[in-house]
């Protein structure tokens, strides 16, 4: 059934265990998972919202943080339509790790979506604020502020806070770019086509091609 | 598996909607209607680009009968075959594939596969059309049928095994694991090459496991503060064990000690190797070791330095090595199934990266029975790979000598020249013999096992660090001097490990007086190997130095020298020569500056696929070459549904990640060990590493030899090859 009018890949970052696979099962499925192992490589998981009476699927891609793993999950952001960063407001040593996300993120996702002319919309998220925080609130948005974010929102995937916002606030934001850009005529198509190529299929060998 | 195997018929169950393919021990992913994982499979059903058929032909048929005479005219040939035999339009119906993949699989694999697999999906309800059957898998061409036997039983170990060779028994082990976690613990010393005979003292393992563990415990909080490599070591550990597993009864809410306990056993590795440090997977595998040794840590410990030697290439820095085996599967698909091939080629899946967390996890995690949660299935998996390492290495002379060193004999000589060291020690300092000594935990009195050692107690950090006012004990492990660096120790925390005699009263340094500081080993994992280490460790472990260690040493530098080493020059053994440019490829890559420029060069030349066009394969491990086996054994378990419902990129991908393989563990690994002597001793290895472009009209000998001249499979094969 394709009854969505546009398809966005989200792609969430940020250093090990500050609970990147929580937020996006606690916003596509609705739980937290209490027993969640480490991320190997990477997973997603597919939700759809209405926004402004338009069907809009988000694709939420979900990475291993250690830095080990980089090499791997770097391919993955390259396309995105959104990237969050995600830290852990009880963990300086996350918020820490930032500057280095945001290298990573200029690297390998500033360039724009393939038509759009815009960038890539960078998202910071302070995860776990049911906790005691390590991490003040005003000097991570100064952070957001001066390193050009988005979007920044403080979350917690375990009471529900903030999650179905953040999602909903970025899927209106892509939307109203996507409006924007194209006069407000812009067809599934069109996304479709702009996602798929962004990963390009050259990538795979050529066998098979002459 | 909460689902009763089903009984319906191969097209049934490959008819079930992808939305409906997750596993039932996760209800929660099909509750909420809204969530769909896969929904852009359906768009692409009816997308025609991806359908699995070969491509047109650019060039007529004369010209390339002119170019390939041979090539050409058997693919005309196996088309007409194909048409005569494959007719899927005309004879599509459940019953004709049924009968065609029987025909078609040698192994009864699809078969067997019907009879019992669930797929880990749910039941379907509505079943899509499937337009196309997928095509036949070609088989196998291996010589030798393969068989899989019952997990080896502690009756049957006493009566055949007890006494067998040690071939013998990594035969059978390789075959069908062990039945028990009580025979486990019998052999896993002798699998794992901790020793190569059967039987195993422990106590000199364990004292060694407690000079290591004591490194970490002795670190002091402001110590730490000024440590950041160690602090982000622990930091990953501590927030990696706590989710690790937790549904298991062994590391359940009941059971908060286990869970300290498998931190212990982190924390120790890091020490053991802190330029590998912790890497995320490494719980996964440490897990199960200590559940099997029923929470002894020193035990599950070294097991899992035995395990890391395996598979620490894994876990480098710079990801070449599993990029490499991620290259060399897609080679062996495109080997031994070009159509599937093509279809992942064809949708950006040629990288293979969902395998990644297969080979990093070693299967743990598709083969864990969720319901349960129980590491039986895992680790009959885990036995039969770690098995055929040590079968291999049996069977290569050139590496014999990395076996033995792969055992930690050569430790243990160590050990045994230190005890004798500090015995003639004791003799002249009798006096002193019990002030300030901790004896270790199975050590009995220091006349006996004849090698007391001075290890500061552990600080536990849960607690502040309140200076002692009393007797004041050396800290001799953290000695930099020649002088005496006198520490203030806290109390022993109650799970210290070692206990403290009374009366601790300072002792006399000349004892264990260290001409080289034990420099905090680890020094930073951000510091370069130095180029003259290779040599180094190649003269430690050759055979006159390890002679060399069964006798006293002058002092105690080599012992600091030698276990600081000792991690390192296991990855040069077990390393690959390189050659060239590959030299400095494959040094891992630690300054995070260099590696920012590696990563950068490799993803704009390579970009986002594993296959690079220009790189060579690279010669793979034994081990690393079965867990492709059982890679490719799953692949192809999984590829008709692939196949058929015509996955794109992101179904693949949640089609595996979502698997969970417990109910076809035999067929799994009896495949597996099909695709490995068929790998070893028909000519399969030899066509993995040959002609490293793909190209498709280079049809080589190798693929000749995959065909059997009855079987149209075969010919289908072929001529998709060939065009």
């Amino acid at each position: 059934m394709e009854d969505y009018k546009y398809l966005f890949k989200i792609v969430l970052i940020g250093n090990a265990g500050v609970g990147k696979t929580c937020l996006v099962r606690r916003f596509a499925q609705g739980v937290f998972p209490n027993v969640q192992g480490a991320t190997i490589g990477v997973d997603f998981m597919i939700k759809s919202l209405m926004v402004n009476d338009v069907k809009v699927k988000l694709q939420i891609w979900d990475t291993a943080g250690q830095e080990r793993f980089r090499s791997i999950t770097q391919s993955y952001y390259r396309s995105a339509h959104c990237l969050i960063l995600v830290y852990d407001v009880f963990s300086q040593c996350s918020f820490d790790s930032l500057p280095q996300w945001c290298r990573d993120i200029d690297q390998y996702a500033g360039a724009a979506i393939a038509g759009n002319g815009r960038n890539v919309l960078k998202v910071l998220v302070g995860n776990k604020c049911d906790k005691d925080r390590e991490v003040p609130l005003h000097i991570a948005e100064q952070f957001a502020h001066n390193n050009n974010f988005d979007l920044f929102m403080e979350t917690s995937a375990l009471e529900a806070e903030n999650v179905e916002k953040l999602f909903r606030e970025i899927a209106e934001i892509l939307v109203s770019r996507n409006q924007e850009s194209n006069g407000g005529t812009m067809s599934r198509s069109i996304t479709s086509n702009s996602f798929n190529q962004s990963s390009k299929p050259s990538n795979c060998f050529n066998c098979f091609s002459n | 598996m909460s689902s009763p195997p089903e009984t319906q018929d191969t097209e049934s169950s490959q008819n079930q909607p992808y939305e409906s393919t997750s596993h039932p021990m996760r209800e929660e992913d099909n509750d909420d209607p809204q969530v769909e994982f896969c929904n852009l499979a359906r768009r692409n059903l009816q997308r025609p680009s991806d359908h699995y058929n070969p491509p047109p032909r650019r060039t007529h048929i004369a010209s390339r009968i002119l170019r390939e005479p041979w090539t050409t005219a058997l693919t005309q040939f196996s088309k007409v075959t194909n048409l005569v035999l494959n007719p899927y339009e005309e004879y599509e119906g459940p019953t004709m594939a049924d009968i065609r993949n029987t025909l078609r699989d040698p192994l009864g694999y699809v078969r067997q596969r019907e009879e019992g697999a669930t797929y880990g999906h749910h039941q379907m309800s509505n079943p899509a059309p499937m337009n196309h059957p997928p095509p036949a898998l070609p088989p196998i061409d291996c010589s030798i049928p393969q068989q899989r036997v019952p997990p080896l039983t502690a009756e049957e170990y006493n009566q055949k095994y007890a006494n067998a060779p040690r071939r013998v028994l990594l035969e059978r082990i390789f075959q069908g694991g062990i039945q028990s976690n009580k025979l486990r613990r019998i052999l896993w010393p002798t699998i794992l090459c901790i020793t190569e005979k059967y039987s195993l003292d422990w106590k000199d393992l364990n004292l060694v496991y407690t000079y290591y563990s004591n490194q970490w415990k002795t670190i002091l909080p402001d110590q730490e503060a000024r440590f950041t490599a160690y602090r982000e070591r622990k930091s990953l550990i501590d927030r990696d064990v706590v989710r690790c597993d937790r549904t298991h009864s062994f590391y359940s809410e009941s059971n908060p000690g286990n869970v300290e306990k498998l931190r212990q056993l982190l924390m120790t590795y890091i020490m053991y190797d802190f330029d590998t440090g912790y890497v995320q997977g490494m719980t996964d595998l440490a897990a199960p070791l200590l559940y099997v040794w029923d929470g002894d840590i020193p035990k599950a410990f070294w097991c899992f330095v035995q395990v890391m030697k395996l598979c620490k290439r894994n876990f480098e820095m710079s990801q070449l090595a599993i990029k490499n085996q991620l290259k060399a599967l897609i080679k062996l698909v495109q080997i031994t199934d070009p159509v599937f091939a093509q279809h992942l080629c064809s949708n950006e899946s040629a990288n293979c990266y969902f395998a990644f967390r297969w080979i990093i996890c070693l299967f743990k995690r598709e083969f864990m029975k969720r319901k349960t949660d129980d590491y039986h299935d895992c680790l009959i998996v885990w036995e039969t790979i770690w098995s055929i390492h040590s079968l291999a290495s049996l069977d290569d002379e050139d590496k014999q000598d990395m076996f033995l060193d792969q055992s930690l004999s050569p430790l243990l000589n160590q050990i045994g020249a230190i005890k004798r060291q500090y015995w003639s020690h004791e003799a002249d300092n009798s006096d002193n013999s019990s002030n300030g000594i901790i004896e270790l935990p199975d050590a009995s009195t220091p006349s006996e096992c004849g090698f007391p050692i001075i290890i500061p107690p552990p600080i536990d950090h849960t607690f502040s660090f309140v200076p002692k006012s009393g007797p004041q004990r050396i800290c001799e492990l953290k000695t930099v001097d020649e002088d005496v660096n006198e520490a203030n120790c806290p109390e022993n925390s109650p799970k210290s490990p070692v206990k403290t005699l009374p009366n601790a009263i300072p002792i006399k340094t000349t004892r264990l007086k260290l001409k080289t500081p034990p420099k905090p080993r680890p020094v930073c994992a951000s510091s370069p190997r130095s180029p003259s280490r290779p040599s180094l460790m190649s003269t430690v472990l050759s055979p006159p130095v390890r002679e060399m260690y069964s006798h006293p040493m002058p002092d105690n530098e080599f012992l600091f020298n030698s276990i600081s080493s000792r991690s390192s020059s296991d990855e040069v053994k077990k390393s690959p020569v390189p050659v060239g440019k590959e030299a400095t490829e494959n040094r891992p890559l630690d300054s995070s500056d260099e590696l920012k420029a590696y990563e950068f060069d490799h993803l704009a030349d390579g970009s986002n696929s594993s296959v690079n066009k220009s790189g060579k394969l690279e010669t793979l491990e034994n081990i690393e070459l079965f867990c492709l086996c059982i890679s490719l054994a799953i692949i192809r378990r999984e590829r008709d549904i692939i196949l058929s419902r015509k996955y794109d990129s992101c179904a693949i991908l949640k089609h595996f990640n979502t698997l969970h393989l417990n109910d076809c563990l035999n067929n799994i690994l009896l495949h597996s060990m099909t695709i490995w002597h068929w790998l070893k001793h028909d000519g399969g290895e030899k066509s993995l590493y040959n002609d490293d472009e793909f190209k498709p009209s280079n049809t080589s000998v190798d693929d000749f030899d995959l065909l059997n001249d009855d079987d149209e499979v075969d010919c289908q094969n072929f001529a998709a090859l060939a065009v």
